[in-house]
């Protein structure tokens, strides 16, 4: 061995110097005499250990909150690890990757290495982003120094504070829903697919355009309730509800199991399936169904029980009807609907491009006509990939399209969002950016001359 | 020993590296007498979506079938196992002239029945394309459900499978799968017998001519046909078509071994095609070049060695050696830079694309960075990371590379040159620098434990490169992934939905950010910046890789299986160094090891720039 090497070694410092003293991008610390009280309280809610901590915590947050969304929807898991204050992570999501590590060596085993029950708590999104946002304020609060120096730290963490509120407000009153439309027909609601409605529909022969409707939100529709409105000539029993389902054909022998008793649901019957996961490429959502028992008011006999499901006309077509007396109603479980829109959207056409010899699609987009008497509109648009329609602040963006089974499309599936905060996320990039180009240019500009001084 | 100034070893690596890369790019051309193969396979072909070269069809069906992009031919007059090793496109001309086996009536739609008699008309000889080895079966399960032996190579012919006692069985099975349609609920073995089925599929299509699509149907190359279609439909309206033509006499030259006839109509065939559309030939071509050369391949080959070269420098304490290397590594880089530009322009798309551009693109980033960082730090430790990095991601590119097209067409929601250019790039970059650090911090613990390296100024520069490059990981991250949001919310409403590709991005940028703030905070110091970035490693690997398996690899079969093996496998040697570099004292390490005399610093420090910025 080259002896010159050990020398090398010899300056006479310890260890390794750099690191211990004050590094020149930590946070100056505060004067002590111009600590007021309130600074002073403040001063542990400021420390930068306390972000340290915060992002260890919220790394392994976002980690299992990920690993969930192998057995959950991403809708479940956004409201119950990111937009909770704690959440309950399931010692089998923990560990995931462990369970699986014997299909390394043999990839057919299926069952997981330890089965056990029971969930670790933890804090959730929103407690462990409002003390990230409470830390950052404390911190800039206590140590609040203007130097060109500084400035870029300020502008990002500036900018952050944007990011977090923008999340906030999505939260809190971002709505997402669905609009679908045939082609050449019109639509004026929109659809929320996260929730299902039970709705009975009468269509009064003598003013046939007015649907005299009503609905019942998904949270009545748990099993074991019985729902009495009064507008209604019958009662209601939830025998069953499934978040998510498929369908069977009855077959000959299976009618003892079948509990409909009128309506499609003699001819088939639903079965629970797990709901959506989020890790699925193909993200659907999740089709609900339920069974529901119908008992005439006047003469307490029961009506009968009917399957209702979000999606039937993968069997049937039309809707389902029931007849009390002598009046008629559409019963139908549906995607929980909006009051009608001032505007009108009619699908003049929808394209929908292929690729040459493959199923990959190039492009889809919907050919719009757009009225709204209130507002005075009456224009033509096209919605497409990339290319959403800002109106009456909602966001309708190409999502989706009506299958017709052979491989066409009947109309367009739009997505709608209304987002009160959707400007906010470009504006704090924006400053985010800026504080960092600022700042590591600094640094960047500062490490060159001091090269160059050499 | 720092005696070695001879400027000769330096430019002989130098001069070999170039020698090396001009040999795999000088154009090879076809033999004057022979069939010109080369040519063949600069014909077009419309193929998943977009229009290649037939050479590009070639490999990647046999790929598919022999999981290489060549086939072992036995010689001629020669025994069974005494073969030679010949081209991807020679076995897809010899598969296109072997007449296919008779199909009865009715039990294929009536112009199939009629193109398969027409066939066995043109080409009566039976052509050894079925008795090709060409379909690689390693399963077990597979062999015995098909009713084949196993036999070494795992190597078997069309023929063979045809004529295996259960291959009824085999086909029933492989359609009742297809039928139920649902890839979920398969097992490995059902995987492996669907596609079985699909190859051996494909490999009749490609016998009946309904193979790849070689004939446009109008100007502007939307539409294609293949030629055996072409050819019923010709035959019924009395009048081939002239690229139809072309093609059949070239076959049919090629199925008599007349190369001068094959030779003059494939001539013809490049005009006619030249003329009728010319729009879509302009990349087929440099394709068709660029398959042959493979300079990612080469560019891997060559950063592996010039790894080697720089451990010799370290080694022999030769600051020519790392030159040397240092512009070695340049004109790899360079090639590399080329064939990344090459893609770009064959496709008419930003770098990043698919996966396996990604690797393609992570492996040139980190070279860049790598050669800039060495620029200012000359002491090869920020080289031998670049080398690292770049092998290991081409490594990882060409693993990637072998499940088919890797100029795949795009989806719809990702048919965007401005979104894939600003958030997919910058990402990338993000991953890039997030490894690049990584790697630099595996550099501090290694070199820190086993070697002198980093002794005096050498472990304070490198941790200085770390906390410059992990700086530039988070603005990147950072910006990618507020950029994907921002996309997002262009594209469907939603500037952040908590999946998991955006999560995956969101653990690098809360990673650096630690790393960077425990670092502010005076919690960790130059080891421990080293340690987290090693641990960074596996987060970037996972948000790249690991997302990816979630759906796919760890509930069902899919072919990821290998993917989730090597980040198991890389995963493990992270936490080994960490291990290491945790679990030993700095002070035993070999480069921290105090000793009893004062001495100047040796005088090795290439430069005094090295020396310079780590004064205070």
């Amino acid at each position: 061995m080259d002896p010159t090497a050990l020398k090398a070694g010899a300056p006479p410092q310890p260890l390794p110097t750099n690191g211990t003293a004050p590094h020149p991008d930590a946070p100056p610390r505060p004067r002590p005499a111009a600590k007021g009280a309130l600074r002073r309280a403040l001063e542990p809610l400021a420390s930068l250990r306390l972000t340290v901590v915060l992002f260890v915590l919220s790394l392994v947050l976002v980690f299992y909150g990920t690993l969930a969304q192998v057995d959950q929807s991403n809708w479940t898991v956004t409201s119950t690890y990111f937009r909770s204050f704690f959440v309950r992570i399931p010692l089998e999501v923990v560990l995931l990757y462990i369970n699986y590590l014997p299909k390394l060596y043999n990839p057919e085993i299926k069952e997981p290495l330890f089965q056990i029950g029971g969930w670790i708590p933890y804090p959730g999104g929103w407690l462990l982003g409002s003390l990230l946002l409470a830390n950052l304020l404390a911190a800039h609060f206590v140590r609040f120094k203007l130097t060109w120096r500084r400035s870029g730290v300020l502008i990002l963490h500036a900018g952050l504070i944007v990011m977090m509120i923008s999340e906030l407000i999505t939260g809190l009153w971002a709505v997402e829903g669905n609009m679908t439309i045939e082609t050449n027909k019109s639509s004026n609601y929109i659809e929320y697919p996260h929730s299902v409605e039970l709705a009975f529909t009468r269509i009064d022969p003598a003013k046939p355009k007015e649907d005299d409707v009503i609905a019942f939100r998904k949270a009545l529709l748990t099993a074991g309730a019985k729902i009495d409105d009064a507008q209604l000539p019958f009662r209601i029993e939830v025998n069953q509800f499934f978040t998510n389902s498929s369908l069977e054909e009855v077959k000959g022998d299976q009618p003892k199991a079948n509990p409909a008793t009128a309506g499609y649901g003699r001819e088939a019957v639903a079965v629970e399936i797990p709901e959506g996961r989020g890790v699925d490429q193909d993200q659907k959502h999740d089709i609900a169904a339920a069974y529901v028992t119908l008992i005439d008011r006047k003469t307490e006999k029961t009506i009968g029980t009917y399957l209702t499901r979000v999606v039937l006309d993968e069997i049937f077509s039309g809707p389902q009807w029931v007849r009390v007396g002598d009046k008629e109603y559409q019963i139908a479980l549906r995607f929980a609907r909006s009051a009608p829109q001032p505007y009108t959207f009619h699908l003049e056409k929808f394209e929908h491009k292929t690729y040459l010899g493959v199923t990959v699609p190039k492009d889809f987009r919907s050919h719009i006509h757009l009225v709204d008497p209130v507002n005075g509109e009456d224009r033509k648009v096209q919605i497409y990939m990339n290319n959403p329609l800002r109106y009456h602040g909602e966001t309708f963006y190409q999502s989706s399209w009506i299958p017709d089974g052979r491989g066409g499309s009947l109309g367009t599936v739009l997505q709608v969002v209304r987002n009160p905060g959707w400007t906010l996320p470009y504006i704090s990039c924006v400053i985010v950016c800026v504080g960092m180009l600022i700042h590591f240019g600094l640094n960047l500009t500062r490490f060159l001359e001091r090269r160059a001084a050499q | 020993m720092n005696q070695n100034r001879s400027p000769l070893i330096p430019a002989a690596v130098v001069g070999l590296t170039v020698l090396y890369l001009a040999i795999c790019a000088w154009p090879h051309g076809d033999p004057a007498n022979g069939f010109h193969l080369r040519e063949f396979g600069r014909l077009p072909t419309a193929q998943g979506g977009r229009v290649m070269p037939l050479d590009t069809f070639a490999r990647t069906s046999l790929m598919a079938y022999n999981h290489r992009q060549t086939f072992q031919q036995p010689k001629e007059g020669g025994r069974e196992d005494d073969t030679e090793t010949r081209p991807a496109i020679q076995f897809l001309l010899d598969t296109m002239v072997s007449p296919p086996p008779p199909v009865e009536e009715g039990r294929a739609a009536p112009e199939v029945v009629q193109l398969v008699k027409m066939l066995n008309v043109l080409f009566k000889e039976d052509r050894p394309a079925y008795r090709l080895r060409i379909f690689r079966i390693d399963n077990d399960e597979v062999l015995s459900t098909v009713g084949l032996e196993k036999r070494p190579g795992f190597r078997y012919a069309f023929a063979e499978i045809n004529a295996a006692p259960n291959y009824q069985n085999f086909v029933q099975r492989a359609q009742t799968l297809i039928k139920a349609n649902n890839p979920k609920a398969r097992t490995m073995t059902d995987n492996k017998v669907v596609e079985l089925y699909h190859n051996l599929s494909s490999f009749f299509g490609i016998t009946t001519l309904q193979g790849p699509l070689m004939v446009p149907l109008d100007r502007t190359g939307e539409e294609w046909d293949a030629v055996g279609p072409a050819l019923v439909q010709g035959w019924q309206n009395k009048q081939i078509d002239p690229t139809t033509q072309h093609l059949l006499q070239m076959l049919m030259a090629y199925h008599e071994g007349e190369p001068a006839k094959f030779n003059a109509s494939l001539t013809k065939a490049h005009e006619h095609l030249t003329k009728e559309v010319p729009g879509v030939l302009s990349t087929v071509g440099l394709e068709a070049y660029f398959n042959e050369f493979a300079p990612f391949y080469h560019c891997a080959v060559l950063y592996g060695l010039l790894f080697v070269v720089i451990a010799v420098g370290w080694l022999t304490r030769s600051e020519e050696m790392r030159s040397a290397a240092y512009w070695s590594v340049a004109v790899i880089f360079l090639v590399h830079t080329w064939a990344l530009l090459c893609r770009m322009y064959i496709m008419g798309r930003p770098p990043v694309t698919n996966l396996y551009s990604s690797a393609v693109f992570i492996g040139w980033g980190c070279v860049l960075t790598c050669l800039f960082v060495e620029w200012f730090y000359r002491n090869g430790v920020a080289l031998a990371v670049g080398v690292t990095t770049g092998g290991l991601s081409l490594l990882v590119a060409h693993l990637l590379g072998m499940s088919g097209d890797t100029m795949e067409v795009l989806q719809a929601v990702l048919d965007t040159n401005f979104w894939l250019a600003t958030h997919v790039t910058c990402i990338t970059f993000g991953y890039t620098a997030a490894f690049v650090a990584g790697f630099m911090g595996l550099a501090y613990i290694l070199l820190g434990i086993f070697t002198p390296k980093l002794a005096g100024d050498g472990a304070a520069n490198l941790a200085r490169m770390t906390y410059g490059v992990l700086c530039f990981a988070m603005f990147l991250s950072f910006t990618g992934t507020v950029l994907g949001g921002i996309w997002a919310d262009q594209s469907w409403g939603r500037f952040w939905g908590w999946d998991p590709k955006e999560n995956g991005a969101l653990l690098i940028v809360l990673w650096v950010a630690m790393i960077l703030h425990a670092r502010w905070a005076g919690m960790i110091k130059a080891r421990g910046v080293a340690v987290l970035a090693v641990a960074g490693n596996m987060v970037t690997a996972w948000s790249w890789f690991g997302t990816n398996l979630l759906g796919i690899g760890l509930h069902s079969y899919g072919f990821m299986q290998g993917a989730f093996l090597g980040l198991v496998a890389f995963d493990a040697t992270m936490l080994t160094v960490i291990g290491l570099g945790l679990a030993i004292p700095q002070e035993r390490w070999r480069s921290f090891q105090r000793l009893p005399q004062d001495t100047p610093p040796p005088p090795l420090a290439p430069r005094p720039a090295a020396l310079a910025t780590s004064g205070k």
